[in-house]
């Protein structure tokens, strides 16, 4: 236990290190000013409009705003879900090309203490550079608009569950393959689950099984689309949820409006256990 | 410094006459052998030099014994417990060949690191300071790896092999980017460790290195060991004869090469393999009377050098 502390320590101080968490932290603090701006002039624009006709309160005014804050979280998860992937691709592959990693494995410490340690320091990066994004949009959100989203707690969580699932991955191909390689498959599984999430929506509104099966197969498959989904359910205005309820089955492509299955979130946190397993199987076979 | 005692993180070791044991190791990457049979024993406190051409099988050892390859076949422990096992490797130090550390890191923390890796506690610090100091990093010590030049991190790579307070230390190539005086450093330090107790693995393509510390050597050729012994058993018995004549031709040839194994002939010198000092003289009367003239006649040792060049070029296979 005291190796896994110790490399989870390093692997804190090292991702301070690389520039790209410096990269990060400056894109999201733009983000969250290009958001603030935008939200801002959409609430000034919208406060001064005076509801009538077929529309309520609710459909006039945190319509718009709720979607607005909804694309900035979509972005925030994105650009989240790439720093995962950033900081994971090359975690152990990097370690074995510049040749790192031998003194430290001749050390008393398992392969797997050591990629266990790996894991929880780039899970809780992740977990704070998600929940200070997550946050500030939100906080935003508060101030500008005066409304609160359904369930922020649960979203940070299901967002972050996004990110470690992406994390766990890159570690996986890291084991084995270069950093480019296993940034490219990882990327592409990132896009290919986001599309998959697009072909189910898209099934699910034109009443097509086939397309809503392979919505659900790539769902299970790489669950990171399904997670974002289950996140921004909790992460739209409680007002707007009920609204859209009372309205009948109303869907968005890149959101939910439903809460996500228990059964998916249990296949989600298997998923993610089960490839860290296949990881550390991966990485102690590996000769060095 | 008594590096035994000084560390906690050294178990409890079942008692071995043998610092390294390694009977019948076979190691295969794929269908490609890397070791074949190797069998070798190294003593507590003893220095012994791994030697071979590049791809004879010494860093695959090497990793075997710290624990970063699995052997196909055969058995190594150290100290009388299996290698690769966490409680074996609290006992070793390892210098890997063409190591890295992460520039970004301080030579300090890169030790201290290392050191919480191994276990230590309480007396890492100090501990950390005094292999610095050792490794003549003192006052370098608060410095990034990356303002290091390869000598010091060389240093460093020697001080990470320490700071643990190792029984054995691996040392795989360790002099390599080293200029004269850091190797002679380098020498200096193996010879304290001897005195400490502290047995030394050392790779090595600098026969001459080896030569001057190690108690010890085996020759590695093709991932086989060719000849093992101490320096006097490997080198002792034969002498090495150095004539230097006018001219070498057919005639010259023909009246030394009684006399002794040919080992160069390098413009007018030839060197031979003779089995006595006293072969000497009946050299210089063999050329003397070819009616060549004799401008040099040496006789010594034969070096490691030879030995190595003449079994890994098949010379005695």
């Amino acid at each position: 236990m005291k190796g896994v502390v110790t490399v989870f320590r390093f692997t804190l101080r090292e991702a301070l290190s690389r520039k790209v968490v410096l990269a990060a932290g400056i894109v999201g603090i733009s983000l969250l000013a290009l958001f603030a701006l935008g939200f801002s002039a959409l609430e000034n624009s919208l406060s001064g409009q005076v509801t009538g006709g077929d529309l309520s309160v609710v459909e006039a005014r945190l319509f718009p705003l709720n979607m607005l804050a909804t694309l900035g979280l979509l972005v925030v998860q994105f650009v989240s879900g790439v720093l995962a992937l950033f900081l994971s691709v090359g975690s152990v592959s990097t370690e074995i090309e510049q040749r790192t990693i031998y003194a430290v494995l001749a050390r008393p410490i398992r392969r797997a203490e050591w990629l266990f340690g790996r894991w929880l320091g780039l899970a809780l990066l992740m977990l704070a550079y998600v929940a200070v994004m997550i946050g500030g949009v939100l906080l935003v959100v508060r101030a500008v608009a005066g409304f609160d989203m359904a369930g922020p707690a649960q979203g940070v969580f299901l967002v972050w569950a996004e990110c470690l699932a992406l994390v766990t991955l890159g570690l996986l191909g890291s084991t084995r393959l270069p950093g480019l390689a296993t940034g490219m498959i990882g990327f592409s599984l990132y896009g290919l689950a986001w599309v998959g999430g697009l072909i189910g929506y898209i099934g699910d509104l034109a009443s097509n099984d086939t397309m809503v099966m392979i919505g659900r197969s790539v769902r299970v498959a790489v669950p990171t689309d399904g997670l974002w989904r289950a996140a921004s359910y909790n992460l739209q205005s409680k007002a707007v949820l009920d609204r859209l309820g009372f309205l009948g089955d109303v869907q968005l492509p890149f959101v939910s409006t439903d809460p996500a299955s228990g059964v998916f979130l249990v296949w989600s946190v298997f998923w993610i256990g089960a490839v860290l397993a296949m990881a550390i199987w991966s990485f102690r076979t590996r000769e060095l | 410094m008594h590096m035994v005692e000084s560390s906690p993180a050294i178990p409890t070791v079942p008692a071995s006459p043998y610092a390294v044991s390694v009977r019948e190791l076979h190691k295969a990457y794929g269908r490609c052998p890397a070791v074949r049979g190797l069998s070798f024993d190294i003593g507590d406190g003893e220095v012994f030099g791994l030697l071979g051409p590049n791809g004879a099988g010494k860093t695959t050892t090497m990793k075997v014994l710290v624990g970063l390859t699995r052997l196909s076949s055969g058995t190594a422990s150290l100290f009388g417990l299996p290698c690769g096992t966490a409680v074996s490797r609290r006992l070793i130090g390892y210098l890997p060949e063409s190591f890295a550390f992460h520039r970004w890191m301080t030579g300090r923390d890169v030790l201290l690191y290392h050191a919480r890796l191994a276990g230590m506690g309480t007396e890492t610090r100090g501990r950390v300071e005094e292999v610095l100091a050792r490794v003549g990093l003192g006052d370098r010590g608060g410095d990034k790896v990356g303002t290091y030049s390869k000598g010091m991190a060389q240093r460093l790579g020697l001080a990470q092999a320490l700071v643990a307070s190792p029984r054995a230390v691996f040392l795989d190539e360790p002099t390599s980017a080293l200029d004269p005086v850091g190797r002679a450093e380098v020498r200096d330090l193996i010879r304290e460790l001897r005195a400490e107790g502290v047995t030394v693995l050392l790779n090595s393509h600098l026969l001459s290195e080896v030569e001057r510390v190690c108690d010890r050597v085996a020759i590695m050729d093709q991932g086989q060991i060719v000849s093992q012994g101490t320096l006097g058993e490997l080198l002792g018995g034969v002498c090495e004869l150095k004539v230097t004549v006018d001219h070498v031709d057919d005639h010259l040839w023909h009246a030394v090469i009684p006399y002794g194994r040919p080992l160069s002939v390098e413009n007018t010198t030839i060197r031979l393999e003779i089995p006595d000092p006293a072969v000497a003289a009946d050299v210089a009367v063999a050329i003397v009377g070819a009616g060549r003239r004799l401008f040099h006649l040496e006789t010594g040792n034969r070096s490691l050098e030879d030995l190595f060049v003449q079994l890994v070029q098949g010379g005695d296979r």
